[in-house]
């Protein structure tokens, strides 16, 4: 009973949010208070579980990415309280929170495609809610691709349910192997848009550039992550029988989703731009885990999962407090170091964690990764990982430079809110880089639930 | 204890710098100082400690980490790694003295991020868990790149990131190897001690020896991998250069014997005699090389590449004088590049400028930096009565013991050397002078003082450095 009380929250989070929304008052500390409440009952909530209303499946799996979702939903409201008052930005944000929840939380494949276009239709509204061209532009991109993932995803989990012969993934059983092995195609390359993999992640930089900034940081940091939770959730139940099919082709498609990413980040100038790419770099690494489907493997792709949102949420938060400054490229961001100490030093923390560099958090989950790799015997994967991880180090510490060196500009100032936001990120990082146990812990028994030990 | 205690201090003077710096930038310089000076006496208290005559390692401590990686918080030292600290703890102070003059820009941001240098460079010696090393390892170089990168010459921006990006790869093939450890162990830990009483596979120590002997000579350097060096050293500001060339390359050999050499015997024995034709020919090679730059800094930069090609010649003979030797080279050259490199760093704020055409007569211009840059210049070259002299003298002939006439192209890197450093002498301090430069002062002197002073100590009485480095817990001879 424990186990649904954050979802309940949420729901009540969503409706209370609304209400006020009626009434006239300001929505934002209630809907942060809601989630943050949420947040408490999840990890609260920890190592019970069950099945809920006939569809919901909670497990340590979906506490561990609810835990995700709920952190940066709060934290994208509090960053947000500084700049948007607009009610329907707070609760667009709580139900595409839900929506994920609702990914992470169930077994029934109809309840996951709801939910995975409950995050799609909230994203939509929060992409456009700049209402500049620029966010139009992005959303409509985002509405047609995710519009034809969402089909193809659909597709497939017919397949799956024809060849399974239930609706639900915990209790199917694969008789009509090529039905099965089509379905993980169209899996495979559904989910692949929602998680940038390549060669279907043409979307990806255009939408984080145009979007607002931080809701940027809620795709990439927390929808993206959604995507993979149903990602894992597919193919490590049902299609764990098979896996002598997808193991090769997640590892190529692993490969070159990093080094896609990586070697056209080194190009960008554009900061937002250059982000993305990195994004879709690691997200190669995440997939690392489909790749390998051993224990390090599992628990450094939810490890990386959880530093990833984390550093990507931060990294748009400066990109966005910048932006409104009109600082968009490198250069832009010259002479950082003087003009906010505070900025500056955040994003090198963030970047040095998306670099892998010890001991952030960042590291940390990469190291799991390249151990799952070793592990699996693909020493090739592993290698080109590492080269991928060291290409990226030249484009972050190239901005790392560029804020760093001389230049004379004004002082940056920043609000509480945003600057509170901001600092729990670099908190986390620092404090996972060196302490991990707690995340590992997490992410050990949510890969027990998925079978594994 | 006191391993914790002694990476404690450069913490909590990280600290006590950074907030003192909001005060007054002069207050970040003193504290740092103070904060340098305090670890070099918990260092002597951990020598204090130091057991000559054991064979293992001591002063250990170790505390579980995250148990289901099996990794633990784990230090010790042992002959190897003891004078390490001591070079470090010490070239820390006088990096911090030599910054006094020599940087005034930022200074409440430069002297925390010497306290972080020191730090990391600590760790990386008295680390016994191989995640811990590497994580020292790493953040050795990001406080390097930012010291480069904020206060370096005029194409420091190039310079920062090649240095950061090229060691960095290596780091990373490391990290592989590392990574190959744990799992052809069979142990599940990254316990150096625990994984260095594992007999591996040949195949398995045929890569793992390779990576990490790639990451290791990126670091010392060695030719054909030495290219940031130059470049990271001269546009380096002076405590910089200091630590670079006195601590960091010094890590490449440190990890060299402690990695490779340890785990892997039989790939040590059989590729031995390779290693040894790399080392000579990095030492020659650079000699020359040397010889032909007109940038002072960028000539001892190069110097510095024969040097540790020695070093690496005294490792890789797997004979127990040259290993001797090594160390004692490594500790020599430590503190004599050190004192090269203030010197230029010295030169260049008097006359402006480094080139060794445009310099001339500082024995009448500026006679302190002069005659000091003679002595060290003598040094450098290995002239007996100095540190540099005994250990090249102990590399020759313990490598000559056990490969022969074929070490003896290494003594043509020697005579290069002297060479170019004679030369460079009678050019730079012993002509006819052009220019006037202010000199330096007591409170230079005072750290250059200090360094000579071990300098001829280690010259004259050996058994001061090789009293700690006997108490080696490496036995190569196995």
């Amino acid at each position: 009973m424990i186990a649904v009380l954050p979802y309940l929250a949420v729901f009540a989070t969503i409706l209370l949010t609304a209400l006020l929304a009626l009434l006239g008052k300001d929505v934002r500390k209630a809907s942060m208070i809601g989630i943050l409440a949420s947040l408490f009952l999840s990890v609260f909530a920890a190592g019970t579980g069950g099945r809920f209303f006939g569809v919901l499946f909670i497990s340590d799996f979906s506490v561990f990415f609810n835990i995700i979702f709920l952190l940066s939903a709060y934290i994208i409201m509090l960053f947000s309280s500084s700049y948007v008052k607009h009610p329907s930005y707070y609760l667009l944000i709580a139900l595409s929170t839900l929506g994920m929840m609702l990914v992470s939380g169930t077994t029934n494949l109809v309840t996951m495609y709801a939910a995975l276009e409950m995050v799609a239709l909230s994203s939509y509204a929060l992409i456009v809610s700049g209402r500049s061209p620029e966010n139009s532009e992005a959303g409509i991109k985002y509405f047609i691709i995710t519009i034809f993932a969402s089909a193809i995803i659909l597709l497939g989990m017919a397949m799956l349910y024809a060849a399974g012969g239930s609706v639900d993934i915990a209790t199917m059983s694969l008789a009509n192997v090529p039905l099965a092995l089509f379905a993980i195609i169209l899996l495979t390359a559904g989910f692949g848009f929602k998680t940038g993999a390549a060669p279907f992640n043409f979307w990806v930089p255009d939408i984080y550039q145009g979007a607002p900034s931080q809701i940027a940081g809620l795709l990439a940091g927390a929808a993206k992550k959604a995507g993979f939770a149903a990602l894992f959730l597919v193919f490590f139940i049902p299609f764990l029988v098979l896996s002598r099919y997808w193991i090769l082709p997640w590892a190529i498609l692993a490969l070159a989703t990093m080094t896609f990413g990586n070697i056209v980040a080194l190009s960008q100038t554009n900061v937002k731009r250059m982000f993305a790419y990195s994004i879709i770099g690691q997200s190669g690494y995440i997939m690392i885990a489909l790749a390998t489907v051993n224990k390090f493997g599992l628990v450094g792709g939810l490890f990386h999962s959880f530093t990833h949102a984390f550093m990507v949420i931060g990294a748009f938060f400066i990109a966005a407090a910048l932006g409104m400054k009109g600082l968009e490229t490198i250069d832009d961001y010259k002479g950082l170091g003087r003009r906010s100490p505070f900025l500056a030093f955040s994003l090198l923390i963030f970047l040095a964690s998306l670099a892998g560099i010890p001991p952030l958090a960042g590291f940390v989950s990469k190291f799991i990764l390249f151990s799952a790799a070793i592990e699996a015997g693909l020493g090739w994967l592993a290698v080109a990982a590492i080269l991928n991880s060291g290409i990226s180090v030249y484009y972050y510490f190239r901005l790392v430079r560029s804020m760093y060196s001389d230049d004379d500009g004004g002082k940056i100032d920043m609000p509480a809110g945003a600057k509170t936001a901001i600092i729990i990120c670099v908190l986390l990082l620092a404090a996972f880089g060196i302490f991990p146990n707690p995340i590992l812990g997490l992410a050990e028994s949510a890969v027990r639930f998925l079978g594994f030990f | 204890m006191i391993l914790s205690a002694l990476l404690f201090v450069y913490v909590a003077f990280f600290a006590i710098s950074y907030f003192a710096g909001r005060k007054s930038p002069e207050m970040a310089e003193k504290t740092a100082i103070i904060g340098s000076v305090v670890a070099l006496l918990v260092s002597v208290l951990a020598l204090a400690q130091f057991d000559f005559s054991s064979k293992s390692m001591q002063l250990i401590e170790e505390k579980a980490w995250v148990p289901s990686l099996g990794i633990t918080y784990k230090l010790g030292v042992d002959g190897l790694s003891m004078p390490m600290v001591l070079l470090s703890t010490f070239l820390t102070v006088f990096a911090c003295l030599i910054s006094k003059k020599l940087v005034e820009d930022k200074k409440n941001v430069y002297y925390p991020i010497l306290m972080l240098l020191g730090l990391s460079m600590i760790g990386v010696f008295v680390s016994l868990d191989f995640f811990l090393f590497y994580i020292f390892w790493e953040i050795v170089l990001i406080f390097m790149f930012f010291l480069v990168a904020l206060w370096g010459g005029p194409n420091k921006k190039y310079a920062s990131i090649k240095f950061l990006v090229y060691t960095h790869v290596g780091s990373l093939i490391m990290l592989l190897a590392i990574i190959g450890l744990y799992f052809t162990s069979g142990k599940h830990t990254f316990d150096m001690i625990a994984l260095s009483s594992v007999g591996y596979p040949l195949g398995f120590q045929y890569l793992a020896f390779l990576a990490f002997f790639f990451a290791f000579i990126v670091k010392m350097p060695i030719f054909p991998f030495h290219t940031w060096l130059p470049d990271a050293h001269v546009e380096a500001p002076t405590a910089g250069s200091v630590l670079l060339a006195g601590v960091l390359l010094k890590m490449g050999a440190y990890g060299l014997l402690r990695v490779p050499y340890t785990m892997f015997p039989e790939m040590a024995r059989s590729l031995g005699p390779y290693i040894v034709i790399l080392a000579i020919s990095s030492a020659v090679y650079s000699a020359f090389v040397a010889m032909r730059q007109n940038d002072l800094k960028k000539m001892i930069a190069y110097s510095s590449v024969t040097h540790m090609g020695l070093v690496l010649m005294g490792i890789a003979s797997l004979n127990q004088i040259a290993l001797s030797g090594a160390i004692y080279e490594m500790v020599a050259h430590g503190l004599i590049s050190a004192l090269m490199f203030t010197l230029a760093g010295m030169i260049h704020h008097s006359y402006g400028t480094r080139d060794i055409d445009k310099l001339s007569g500082l024995a009448i211009g500026t006679p302190r930096i002069g005659w000091i840059l003679v002595v060290g210049s003598l040094a450098a070259f290995g002239l007996p009565t100095f540190a540099g002299f005994v250990a090249e003298f102990m590399i020759l002939t313990g490598s000559y013991l056990a490969l022969g006439s074929m070490v003896l192209p290494a003594l043509l890197s020697i005579l290069v050397t002297a060479a170019y450093f004679l030369w460079m002498m009678q050019r730079v301090v012993f002509s006819e002078s052009h220019k006037h430069g202010h000199d330096i002062g007591f409170s230079e002197l005072l750290p250059i003082g200090m360094i000579l002073f071990f300098i001829v100590l280690l010259g004259v009485y050996p058994p001061a450095l090789l009293n700690i480095s006997d108490a080696l817990s490496i036995n190569v001879f196995r």
